[in-house]
């Protein structure tokens, strides 16, 4: 089956001759076949869901099926909707606790891992641990702690700083508290991240710096930092897309409450997909979470690429 | 992974498709034979025995029993929580896959009634003389029974005489009574009584017994508007959130959930707990220290009125025609005489048919007896539930002192509207 | 698949792929590479005290799951009490709870076929991808690709609707299906393939093995250690899934773990129960991970980021 001079050349050009056409033929037919299970795969169970989401939003779908179709309606009713508007606040809000925070954390966890000389491999097991839970055992551990009668209160108590309404409180307090239930979960796996970013920085960088008298925190902040920014920019939108999609803690913890003051975006689809089976409606806000969603995957796209260019 | 796990992880998935297979080949119903009822027919049921042990134990005999009396037919009765119920229904609804049989409220079946959700049931009784009228009447829509009365509920307030005694106080009847012991039990840190403002609790055993009794209705009586925005809804809430001001509530009612366990009831916190159910006068009791507790008539103000619906077992549309038959034998089993009877005393809850007696005896059992008069099995509208959810985050925010009641009830009512509308 | 799900391995591709950088065959260590900062061990204590602290954050909600789920049912317990004695109450009985046991299996159906078939069709697609010419391929990577971009609610109500349609919903099959299009994983072992050396195809040509043979013979064993890791991932995801098991698997038959979890976190369950529940369902991640934590950690910094 094989033509010598072909095989030693993939991109050969020798075209017209018919050994070489019938190879090519079966090669086509066999990586056909290779990916055909794939292609069948992703053409039902992604493009046709894309495509039926989009046609969906511009319908009103009903539990039984009638379907009758509204044009844009949906969209002008999301726009007009408090309700949207609310829970795009309350994510927002949730987004914007939530990643300094996770980047805190594991950045500051990724230095430190990164400083030990022994022992490191415990400690970065014992790190990642909670990135192992699910988002509901997570969920679970936290409302039992964040209970009005859990530990954390009983230890607050025990100062003199009496009960705190973690889960029921105030909205950024009950935000506060969902960020960092899924900061908690989540840190694990950007702090591996952040610590591959280190440990691939140039070691004689930093040795020029100690030897020029430059102190711990001042070697972080002009030299690590500015080295890791790329890392950091990339967990940023991770993270970000991540805290758009914040849905399993609050359902299993505050089920969108108090007062819809955790009210997020997909819980906000959930609500109406399942809940008031307003699909159409439903598909409408999935559109718009692409979109966000789109947006910083360009944005990130963008910056890799721009990096490559240098 | 070495090459063996891949092999014993391809060996288990192979095994777990086959099994898979051999599930979803098993719903192919054998024809019925002579006469003989058959087919397979899946019942969700829900906790209307507290207990969760004894629940298991009590629908796998009811299982067995109705499979003995009909070897042909397969019944299934699975066990559901009751958070999320109509979520969960709905959805199997949506899919048509899921419960021949389930058990739902009055408005719940109002609300799958409009979306062809559930069939009529007429056929499976056969003689409605032997129940309530008002359990029938509660699942009758134009003309047409919707559900079966397997037991009938009864929400009534529920004492700790203790609290009272202590206190000097005689024990409250009506809303000015409620508001004249609040203050007087606030100095004390105990709250008159609890309300569960969780999200989670149906307002059926919230806010709606409160708007009854302040005269009010969720709907206009033709359905096509809500009311709960009236003067008698905003005095309503007005009293939840004058109590909740004056420490006449616990601290946390917005989102108060009904667990009893670590409740402020259960640390003698509370006078009354407002909608109790039959079932949980024995948990409430032992709470306390297991006694001073008694069942008393729910709160007068305009009216006296509480909450208390008919437990409807209802034909989802989910039911095929090959196991129409078994679904009616079983829905016959449910309402026989001798199955209601063990039913309500395993519950604690009322028969549904006149000729089963009370679940138990003593002067709890009278008040509850008692209450029943003033029950109202919910107001059935197809938009009753998703009304509900519109509704009850704006009640939370009105108790946490966000949105003043009028303001609370007026966007709530506004949302409503546009979720009527589009009905 | 979760959100997580989906981004975990955006990862690797949105680095515009670089990755991963090790030779193929040789099994992707952490860089066991040391570097002395600050000489002697003089300057170890902070970080280790500072270590300390964080991981009394990370592991001690654990280690509440475990001493509640030990603790006898009634008595006193954490924050006011250390339970007197421990036992395994809880985790027995958790067994007569609802339909434990039912659940635990589904996750494990869930989780382990979703595993075989996205890694076998995946690296089927990838292997043609990588190796062979055929019209549209680059259509079909970048296709393929682009769907990265699209989170997994956004589609959720038509692919449920779609399920519901062929009779999928409450059936393992339809909480299985749909999450087979894994395209972080087509494209990940696409780039190892591709950096497999060429000789050992001409090889495999000039022996006159079938492209069948060659796939199972040569690509698979050589691309084990990138299948290692993503079955890791996989199980994860999919053990730890929410929405789509939630919207799909109502009744028992096909309800996970996650979601029975979630269900139990109410009324009449005991706190006990509940957290026995969470421990069993922790503990095949943690099985997994004391296994293969080589791999976990490898996967993430040698192919994370581009250097």
């Amino acid at each position: 089956m094989s033509v010598p001079t072909a095989a030693a050349s993939p991109t050969g050009r020798a075209a017209g001759r018919p050994g070489r056409t019938a190879s090519r033929r079966r090669e086509a037919i066999a990586g056909l076949l290779f990916v055909l299970p794939t292609i069948v795969i992703f053409v039902v169970f992604k493009f046709i869901p894309i495509g039926g989401a989009g046609a969906m939003s511009l319908t009103q779908y009903r539990l039984n099926g009638d379907v009758t179709f509204l044009g844009a309606e949906n969209y002008t009713r999301l726009f007009a909707d408090p309700h949207f508007w609310q829970s795009l606040g309350v994510t927002l809000g949730y987004v914007c606790i939530f990643v300094p925070l996770i980047i805190v954390v594991s950045l500051v966890g990724a230095l430190l891992l990164n400083r030990l000389v022994r022992a490191s491999g415990v400690f970065r097991a014992l790190l990642f641990v909670p990135y192992l839970s699910s988002f509901v055992l997570a969920g679970i551990i936290w409302k039992w702690i964040f209970a009005a009668d859990g530990p954390l209160n009983a230890a607050l108590d025990g100062v003199g700083l009496g009960p705190v309404p973690f889960l029921t409180g105030e909205a950024w307090l009950v935000l506060a508290s969902l960020a960092m239930v899924a900061a908690w979960k989540g840190f694990g796996y950007s702090m591996l991240i952040f610590l591959a970013g280190l440990k691939a920085q140039p070691a004689e960088v930093h040795e020029a710096a100690r030897i020029d008298g430059a102190g711990n925190w001042k070697s972080f902040w002009h030299i690590t930092l500015p080295l890791l920014k790329p890392v950091v920019f990339f967990v940023l939108v991770i993270e970000t897309i991540v805290g758009f999609q914040v849905f399993d803690t609050i359902y299993v913890m505050t089920g969108g409450g108090p007062a819809r003051a955790s009210y997020s975006l997909i819980y906000f689809l959930f609500d109406q997909g399942f809940r008031f089976f307003d699909f159409g409606y439903a598909a409408a806000i999935g559109i718009v979470l692409f979109a966000i969603v789109l947006i910083l995957s360009l944005i990130q796209r963008r910056f890799f690429e721009g990096k490559d260019e240098q | 992974m070495t090459r063996r796990h891949l092999r014993l992880a391809a060996v288990a998935a192979a095994g777990a498709l086959a099994l898979t297979a051999c599930a979803s080949n098993g719903a192919s119903t054998a024809p019925a034979e002579d006469g003989e009822v058959s087919g397979e027919v899946t019942m969700w049921m829900y906790p209307v025995i507290k207990d969760e042990a004894a629940s298991k134990e009590f629908w796998a005999g009811a299982e067995a029993d109705f499979e003995e009396e009909h070897p042909g037919v397969d019944l299934t009765i699975e066990l559901q929580p009751f958070a999320k119920r109509d979520e969960q229904i709905s959805a199997a609804l949506a899919a048509n896959s899921g419960p021949d049989l389930a058990l739902v409220t009055p408005d719940m079946a109002a609300t799958y009634l409009n979306v062809g959700g559930v069939q009529p049931v007429g056929e499976a009784i056969d003689d409605p003389d032997v129940f309530y009228p008002s359990t029938i009447e509660a699942g009758t829509f134009d003309g047409e029974v919707y559900g079966v009365p397997i037991f009938q509920n009864i929400a009534t307030n529920v004492v700790n005489t203790k609290v009272f005694a202590d206190a000097g106080l005689e024990i409250p009847d009506t809303w000015d009574d409620v508001l004249e012991a609040a203050p007087v039990l606030a100095e004390q840190g105990i709250a008159v009584m609890d309300y569960a403002g969780t999200t989670e609790q149906t307002l059926n055993l919230s806010f709606y017994p409160f708007l009854w009794q302040a005269g009010g209705s969720v709907f206009t009586d033709d359905g096509t508007d809500v009311a709960f925005d009236s003067k008698e809804g905003v005095a309503a809430l007005e009293f939840l959130v004058d109590l909740q001001e004056m420490g006449g509530l616990p601290a946390d009612s917005a989102t108060a959930s009904i667990t009893i366990e670590g409740s402020p009831w259960a640390a003698g916190k509370v006078g009354i707990h407002t909608n109790g159910l039959p079932a949980e006068l024995a948990p409430l009791r032992a709470a306390v220290g297991g006694e001073g507790v008694e069942a008393a008539l729910p709160f007068e103000d305009e009216i006296r009125a509480t909450f208390g619906n008919p437990g409807l077992m209802a034909l989802t549309s989910i039911n095929k025609q090959q196991n129409r038959e078994a679904a009616y034998a079983v829905l016959e089993f449910l309402s026989s005489k001798e199955f209601q009877t063990e039913l309500s005393v395993a519950s604690g809850n009322f028969s549904s048919r006149t000729d089963v007696p009370a679940p138990g005896e003593g002067a709890d059992y009278e008040t509850l007896e008692a209450a029943l008069e003033y029950a109202i099995p919910g107001e059935p509208n197809p938009a009753a539930r998703q009304v509900m959810a519109a509704l009850a985050p704006y009640i939370q925010s009105a108790l946490r002192g966000e949105l003043s009641p009028e303001e609370a009830l007026d966007q709530a009512a506004d949302e409503a509207r546009g979720i009527l509308d589009r009905n | 698949m979760t959100s997580t799900a989906s981004l975990a391995l955006d990862v690797p591709v949105t680095g515009d792929g670089t990755l991963p950088t090790g030779t193929p065959g040789s099994s992707v260590r952490p860089p066991r590479r040391r570097r002395s900062r600050g000489g002697a061990d003089g300057g170890q204590t902070w970080p280790i005290v500072a270590l300390v602290v964080i991981s009394l954050f990370t592991v001690a909600p654990l280690i509440a799951v475990i001493v509640l789920a030990l603790s006898p049912e009634d008595a006193p317990t954490i924050p006011y009490a250390l339970p007197s004695e421990l036992t395994f109450d809880n985790l027995v009985r958790i067994f007569n709870v609802g339909e434990f046991p039912l659940w635990f299996w589904n996750s494990l159906v869930y989780s382990v076929v979703s595993v075989v078939l996205v890694l076998l069709t995946a690296s089927m697609a990838a292997y043609a991808l990588a190796r062979k010419r055929f019209p549209g391929r680059n259509l079909v990577l970048w296709s393929i690709v682009a769907t990265l971009m699209v989170p997994m609610q956004a589609t959720l109500i038509p692919t449920f609707i779609m399920i519901a349609g062929w009779g999928g919903v409450n059936t393992l099959w339809g909480l299985i299906l749909p999450t087979l299009a894994n395209a972080q994983a087509v494209f990940l072992i696409r780039q190892f393939v591709r950096d497999l050396p060429d000789e050992l195809f001409d090889a495999a040509r000039i022996d006159g093995a079938g492209e069948w043979r060659t796939f199972v013979a040569i690509v698979l064993p050589l691309i084990r250690p990138v299948l290692a890791t993503l079955a890791i991932f996989v199980f994860l995801w999919h053990w730890n899934d929410l929405l789509w098991p939630l919207v799909i698997g109502q009744s028992d038959e096909a309800r996970t773990l996650t979601v029975g979890l979630a269900s139990l976190n109410t009324e009449t369950v005991s706190n006990s129960s509940i957290m026995a529940a969470a421990l069993i369902s922790f503990i095949p991640c943690l099985v997994i991970f004391i296994v293969l934590q080589r791999h976990i950690v490898a996967s993430i910094t040698s192919s994370g980021v581009k250097g």
